[in-house]
């Protein structure tokens, strides 16, 4: 299978200037794009037989996406990077994260460039939110939000 | 059940554990989290856990807590996996750099489990047939953050005989008399006329897996079943038309050996170094597994 190299120097210098991923990190990651999907893999699946291409269902999991120009992050990838994360973090409490999850979005005064943040509750990435105009939006896919707050209506 | 009561040792004690409940098990996915960071936030909860003897990653939660509602289950730090289920990954024993193929792997609990303990570093092939199975291995596998697996859609029957794989683990699908303590039903034993047709399938799909390792590697099956007709049969069957030999499984846990004779047929006598794990044996499901190492 062939990497596309453009797109993976584009990734890296996205992720190091937003989230503040290194360089060393790309030592055991690579990402494989499939139309706009990129999906994390370990490089050594790179070395795969194409005759397989037609029945894969996935490859490692969804990490990015490509739209249009930008990049956008999966909230998989957010969670996967968890700690490595040093930017462009925004912290919920409890009743911060309830509210995002409920209506989608909330408000959230601390300056950041406008752009995609991993939302942050107790010390974990729970996932993608974008920021701008003092917003901050969920971008946790559906059937997952869902599921994150039924269980955080549970806690006190 | 009662038609296993000559091959099932400590039979009285197998029939208690068979009507208790399954205890609360979990692996911690050391792909996110190290075990003991998680059993910091677990005290720091309040659970009350102690860890299996077999294995660092294995916990049971003694505390009456849902397992399955909890943030760290939902990022993926632990999977619930019965005690049973962590062994014939163990068996395998996955390391880095080996091309493994997991034939039946839906819904991801053992692929998961091969890319941890091979620090997902080996190229892992998840391979499992139907749309809703697919769904729940796709989810565990970018749950749990494995990035050395690649997911398809054959048939196990007509997987591509392109890639030779160091391993395989053919946890074929069975009669799952070993779930009774999840499912009671299960206790009166599966019908004659489905162990028959499932057994012709897992006869299909091992063939099919030997045909497609290479020469020295090795194959892991694995059933959660009793009936001998899915186990030792199979293997008994597939011995004497492919170039395979059985290993000899070292367990430090208890278990009882496979057998060598069932209904007046005598089974091949390596049919001993397989392994059969009863509910009493790990206060878990039942699982048999036997290992083979392709000659040619």
């Amino acid at each position: 299978m062939q990497n596309s190299e453009n797109y993976l120097e584009e990734v890296k210098d996205y992720f190091l200037r937003r989230f503040g991923i290194p360089e060393s990190f790309w030592i055991e990651h690579t990402i494989f794009f499939r139309k706009d999907k990129g999906w994390i893999i370990n490089p050594v699946i790179l070395n795969l037989d194409v005759a397989f291409e037609d029945k894969i269902s996935s490859l490692g999991f969804p990490f990015v996406r490509k739209l249009g120009k930008s990049l956008k992050p999966t909230s998989w990838g957010l969670i996967y990077l968890g700690h490595r994360i040093t930017r462009n973090i925004v912290n919920l409490n409890l009743g911060d994260l309830k509210e995002i999850l409920l209506r989608g979005r909330i408000i959230y005064n601390q300056e950041l460039t406008p752009g995609y943040v991993a939302l942050n509750y107790d010390g974990n990435v729970v996932g993608c939110g974008f920021y701008q105009n003092s917003i901050v939006e969920v971008q946790i896919p559906k059937a997952r939000r869902k599921s994150l707050l039924e269980i955080i209506m549970r806690l006190k | 059940m009662e038609r296993y009561r000559e091959i099932i040792p400590e039979w009285e004690k197998f029939l208690r554990f068979c009507y208790q409940p399954l205890p609360k098990t979990l692996r911690v996915n050391s792909i996110k989290i190290s075990p003991y960071d998680l059993e910091e936030i677990f005290t720091k909860q309040g659970w009350k856990f102690h860890r299996f003897d077999f294995c660092d990653y294995g916990y049971e939660i003694v505390s009456n807590h849902d397992i399955s509602k909890t943030v760290e289950h939902w990022l993926g730090y632990y999977y619930i996996q019965e005690a049973s289920s962590f062994i014939p990954v163990l068996v395998l024993d996955p390391q880095p750099e080996e091309k493994i193929l997991d034939l039946c792997a839906a819904p991801g609990g053992k692929t998961t489990f091969i890319a941890q303990l091979s620090r997902n570093k080996a190229v892992i092939w998840a391979n499992d047939i139907g749309f809703q199975r697919m769904r729940a291995l796709l989810s565990n596998i970018y749950r749990m953050g494995v990035t050395s697996a690649v997911v398809t859609n054959y048939n196990g029957l007509f997987f591509p005989n392109k890639v030779k794989f160091d391993k395989i683990l053919l946890d074929a699908p069975c009669s799952g008399e070993g779930n009774m303590r999840k499912d009671p039903r299960r206790l009166k034993g599966a019908e004659p006329g489905f162990i028959r047709n499932i057994s012709g399938i897992q006869k299909g799909l091992i063939q099919r897996a030997i045909d497609i390792l290479q020469p020295g590697g090795i194959l892991v099956y694995s059933t959660c079943t009793l009936a001998p007709e899915e186990n030792e049969m199979v293997i008994d069957y597939v011995i004497n038309r492919r170039n395979v030999k059985i290993e000899k499984i070292d367990l430090s846990i208890p278990h009882a050996p496979g057998i060598t004779k069932w209904q007046n047929k005598n089974l091949h006598s390596d049919l001993v170094n397989t392994v059969r794990i009863y509910p009493h044996h790990l206060n878990s499901g039942g699982v048999y597994i036997a290992k083979l190492r392709k000659l040619s």
